[in-house]
């Protein structure tokens, strides 16, 4: 989710700025464009000019030109190019034919003799046209004559020009700006691509499929992946620290246990035996409490994100012999029906202390038998274990994983075993329910979620 | 019958040691890792006490190594951490037997006679020899029903004699497993306790096989 926020914000931000960027480059260059061609106007109106002041003719008070202009849209009316002398009071005193039965009107603008001036006006036509004046005083016979020469060229065309090349031009950058921005999302692509890889690579990590982050990295990503290995390693080993400082303080504390229970076996001996069973009592309850916490402290350690692949034929054979070791286990004929292949998303320890909890359960009441199956079933496992002993009547079920509730007071156990079996079951996101079994006695049903490798199969 | 017992606790080990002593075990005791190894592997022993938190060398360790070198001794582990985990890596790497901390002396005595009883072959608290019968958990002797009163060292000879019943033991055996290692090996007070024990049964349920050593046969008496 965050990679796809990432890539939609470095997207937008580059095509906000190529859109900004290719908008600027368009007014520039259509400025630019227009820019050029009004000077290349201005400058055939400055050619104009010069052309009409050299043919202009005074003789006496009448003025004409020497020869015509020699652009033959002057002699077509509203020709789009247009010359016309006023007098200094700006009546018309001579026009080209384009003007037609029209004027150029230029209004009333300050001339100066010999400078001139270049306007916007609207030509006979009623389009827009630019016009370039000039104030010259011309020799006339024993005097001066001050007139003011105009020239005018429709810009219609121009501007027709200037609109092609901004349609021509926004079109072309348009494309441009789409081919950048593919550009620029193939860029992001490649440029998440090292994330996405580091993504891949903690997913693994997640589903225990690898211990760090490896493979090759862009220099810019390598530092992280260097940090990220680093926390792994100093959590992992934070994680065995505690957990071997708490072991230690367990066996120290057990070890002063014992030697209590064996001063009270002694007191047992010298006929205090009330004292010698309230020091054993509280003895077995202390160390009960330290198993509990221990088990507790490591449920609490593990990560819940991580996956596992547990093969649970291995970890059942294991408790099964350990089981067996004792002299309730050894008593017992255990039947194990479990497909060898099945795999389990939990945790290796965990696995371990459930099937051992359990299976002791289930040793000590047995009368004679003990059957243990597992099946796959879907994305879970199913653990069946079945005992002849006695059972637990219905009513009293529920009660069996609350903590530290004990149905029978004489066999030796603190009740704790099932809370933690209880406890394991839930933080690995399986369920556990208790019920009579066909051989008479208690059944344990477990449904686990199944490893990766069964799921696969 | 001889029992290492290997715990570095100096409380622990003591009692325990006085308990198997009370129970007709010759009881040695030893802290060290190492040396409890070298012992374990080197001398007769019927059983093994083992404790999983010994300095210099560990317990599981140890055991393993024992295993590798066909040391085929029965142990039984004491484990102050009581997770599945070690109990079921303790099983694996060769123990018969596992036993908790806080644990009660009664308890730990009855699985070292019970390991004892199944190295030799026996299942039964009860060993029967023809009319011979061994209650080993109340350490009693009886022939033909008539309880027959033993020293210690009588108890322990007949104990050792029934465990490996229909086998010639030989003097040289009965020495390893039923004195502590410092027993002056040359005498023959082998000789005369064998003496003692036929004259208390009245019987010749213990036979001499000139050359090799002494014999209870599994239909004796």
């Amino acid at each position: 989710m965050r990679l796809m926020a990432l890539r939609v914000r470095l997207l937008a931000a580059s095509a906000i700025s190529i859109t900004m960027a290719l908008a600027l480059a368009g007014l520039g260059i259509s400025a630019l464009f227009a820019t050029h061609i009004e000077k290349d106007l201005a400058s055939g109106l400055r050619d104009e000019m010069n052309r009409l002041v050299a043919l202009v003719r005074i003789e006496g008070e009448t003025v004409s030109l020497s020869q015509p202009m020699p652009d033959p849209r002057y002699l077509r009316p509203y020709g789009e190019l247009y010359w016309q002398i006023n007098d200094p009071q700006g009546a018309p005193v001579l026009w080209s034919r384009s003007v037609w039965d029209s004027t150029l009107d230029i209004g009333n603008p300050p001339l100066v003799p010999g400078q001139p001036l270049e306007t916007a006006l609207i030509d006979p036509e009623g389009t827009p046209a630019l016009a370039r004046i000039q104030r010259l005083q011309f020799e006339a016979g024993n005097g001066t004559r001050v007139l003011d020469l105009i020239v005018a060229e429709d810009r219609g065309a121009l501007d027709i020009a200037i609109a092609k090349f901004r349609q021509d031009l926004l079109s072309g950058l348009g494309l441009l700006g789409i081919m950048l921005v593919v550009a620029s999302w193939v860029q992001v692509s490649v440029g998440l691509r090292p994330l996405a890889a580091i993504r891949r690579g903690v997913g693994e990590i997640n589903s225990g499929r690898r211990k760090t982050l490896g493979g090759t990295f862009p220099l810019e990503v390598m530092p992280l992946v260097n940090e990220v290995n680093a926390l792994l390693a100093s959590q992992e080993a934070s994680i065995g620290f505690a957990r071997a400082r708490a072991a230690d303080l367990a066996h120290g504390l057990k070890t002063s246990l014992t030697v209590l229970n064996l001063q009270a076996a002694q007191l047992r001996q010298h006929k205090q035996g009330e004292i010698a069973d309230t020091i054993e009592g509280l003895s077995r309850s202390m160390a009960e409490t330290i198993d509990h916490q221990l088990a507790l402290a490591r449920l609490r350690h593990r990560s819940r994100s991580k996956h596992y692949a547990v093969a649970l034929g291995p970890a059942l054979d294991q408790i099964v012999s350990a089981v067996r070791a004792t002299p309730a286990g050894r008593a017992r004929r255990w039947l194990v029906n479990a497909a060898g292949d099945l795999t389990l998303d939990l945790d290796p320890a965990d696995l371990i202390e459930l099937l051992g909890v359990l299976l002791d359960n289930a040793a000590k009441w047995a009368k004679e038998q003990i059957s243990i199956t597992a099946a796959s079933a879907g994305k879970t496992i199913v653990i069946t274990i079945d005992d002849d002993g006695p059972g637990v009547a219905e009513a009293q079920v529920h009660m069996l994983a609350e903590r530290g509730k004990r149905l029978d007071e004489v066999t030796a156990g603190s009740g704790l075993g099932l809370a933690i079996a209880e406890e394991i079951v839930t933080l690995n996101a399986g369920t556990i329910c208790f019920s009579r079994a066909p051989l008479g006695g208690l059944r344990a049903r477990l449904s686990l979620p199944a490893g990766a490798e069964t799921l696969l199969r | 019958m001889r029992v290492l017992v290997l715990e570095d606790d100096a409380v622990i080990g003591a009692r325990i040691a006085e308990a198997l002593t009370l129970a007709g075990f010759v009881a040695d005791r030893e802290a060290d890792g190492e040396i409890g190894c070298y012992r374990g592997e080197t001398e007769g022993y019927d059983a093994i006490v083992l404790d999983l938190g010994l300095p210099t060398l560990d317990g599981l360790t140890l055991l393993k190594r024992w295993r590798r070198s066909g040391v085929a001794t029965p142990v039984l582990i004491l484990t102050a951490r009581g997770s599945w985990q070690e109990r079921g890596e303790g099983i694996d790497a060769g123990a018969d037997d596992y036993l908790t901390k806080p644990f009660q002396i009664e308890e730990l005595v009855a699985r070292v006679r019970a390991l004892v009883r199944r190295a030799a072959g026996q299942a039964a608290a009860v060993i029967v020899a023809g009319d011979l019968a061994l209650d080993t958990r109340q350490m009693r002797l009886s022939l033909g029903g008539r309880p027959i009163a033993l020293s210690p060292q009588e108890y322990r000879l007949v104990a050792y004699l029934m465990h490996h019943q229909g086998r010639v033991v030989t003097q040289e055996e009965l020495v390893e497993h039923l004195y502590h290692q410092d027993f002056d090996r040359d005498s023959n007070s082998i000789e005369v306790l064998i003496g003692r024990v036929r004259k208390k049964l009245d019987t010749q349920a213990i036979e001499t096989r000139r050359g090799f050593g002494y014999l209870i046969a599994a239909d004796a008496a």
